[in-house]
């Protein structure tokens, strides 16, 4: 029997190159809790969040034998994790026009809304403190930078590398992220 | 410094950046409560963001992923693993019969060494005994099969065996082709 748990990645997709079911499943028991996390954490819907992630390890999986051991799997994950996370955002993104014709006066809405249940207990309790609706109102692409610099602990290259921006990108989105944290929160503090 | 630290100030300390440039800020910061105050604040808000907890997903997250996944062993996996199956298959279970066995692979190899060793001390006559024995069989090969083909096929036998050989060659290769690649598209269970 096959002991993977101190393996590193790169020995443990080597294995799975090979079509060894437990690689597979060890890959998912390293990176399903972050990857939902930060998905989760996007698109702020647990539902949701279930599939994106599910699709993200489907995509990675069924492509293993494409993955070159010089770039860290972790970053592959986040990347695809994350660009399927935000084209979700901008699909599930309506914008409605008012009566007047006046563009300023546009809303968006959810696609479906639905009434409280206890997937919505559930969420409240995950997502809704205040830090966690605090990023939640973040522009997406500062969302992402946060939640890997913060939350995953990356550094700035590797988001860099992730994302597929500058890292003077990166750190600006890092910190206008924190500033507009501080304003969200500011109220919170005072009271 | 006679003024307050800029945003960008702020983040370079809030990014523990080390420098030259970095001491004055240290400096101002430790003389004035409000830029402290702002650290500060910067500080819990990326310990709140730190802190926040991990979110799992439900406990059938890796099963659902799991049947949506199929597997492609390549073929040199598969063989090494059917050839390890049929070594276990034989290798025996008790000590004693290891020990036989292994001592009946020593006499094998023994016997194998010894017979190369001659051929080698005798390599002239051994190469025409060789070549002896491939000139008679493959001469009586081609008679039985010019015979064979002759009385079951008539006139045309041996062209019409050769062209059926021909075609159960290619014919087995593409059907262990399509069991391969039958065999390797399984999805995970």
């Amino acid at each position: 029997m096959l002991e993977l748990t101190n393996l590193p990645d790169a020995d443990v997709v080597a294995l799975a190159q090979q079509g060894r079911e437990v690689a597979f499943r060890e890959l998912l028991r390293r990176y399903q809790r972050p990857v939902f996390s930060l998905v989760y954490r996007m698109v702020r819907d647990r539902e949701t969040a279930e599939e994106l992630a599910q699709d993200t390890f489907v995509k990675v999986l069924s492509h293993i034998d494409q993955y070159s051991p010089e770039f860290k799997l972790s970053s592959w994950l986040f990347k695809i994790a994350n660009n399927v996370a935000i084209d979700h955002l901008r699909k599930g993104r309506l914008a409605t026009v008012s009566m007047s014709g006046n563009p300023e006066e546009g809303k968006s809405f959810d696609v479906a809304a639905h009434s409280p249940s206890a997937l919505d207990a559930l969420e409240a309790r995950e997502i809704g403190s205040s830090i966690e609706r605090a990023i939640g109102a973040l522009r997406p692409e500062y969302r992402a930078c946060i939640l890997m610099r913060h939350v995953e602990g990356r550094s700035y290259e590797e988001i860099a590398a992730t994302l597929d921006l500058p890292m003077g990108t990166v750190k600006t989105y890092i910190h206008r992220a924190r500033n507009e944290l501080r304003k969200l929160l500011e109220p919170d503090r005072k009271s | 410094m006679d003024r307050h630290l800029l945003p960008e100030e702020l983040e370079q300390l809030l990014d523990g950046d080390i420098g030259a440039d970095i001491v004055p800020l240290e400096a101002h910061v430790r003389g004035c409560s409000r830029c402290q105050a702002e650290l500060d604040q910067g500080r819990r808000i990326i310990e709140a963001v730190e802190h926040a907890p991990p979110l799992d997903p439900s406990p059938l997250f890796a099963i659902h992923v799991m049947t949506q996944v199929h597997v492609r062993v390549p073929w040199r996996v598969s063989a090494r693993d059917a050839i390890e199956r049929w070594a276990e298959r034989l290798t025996p279970r008790s000590r004693p019969m290891r020990v036989l066995a292994g001592a009946g692979a020593l006499a094998t190899a023994t016997v194998l060494s010894a017979g190369c060793a001659w051929l080698l001390t005798h390599f002239n006559a051994a190469l025409f005994v060789a070549r002896l024995v491939a000139t008679r069989v493959g001469s009586s090969a081609v008679v039985v099969g010019h015979g064979v083909a002759t009385t079951l096929l008539g006139g045309a036998g041996p062209q019409a065996a050769l062209v059926a050989l021909v075609g159960a060659l290619v014919a087995a290769v593409i059907l262990r082709s399509v069991v391969a690649v039958a065999r390797r598209q399984r999805p995970l269970a």
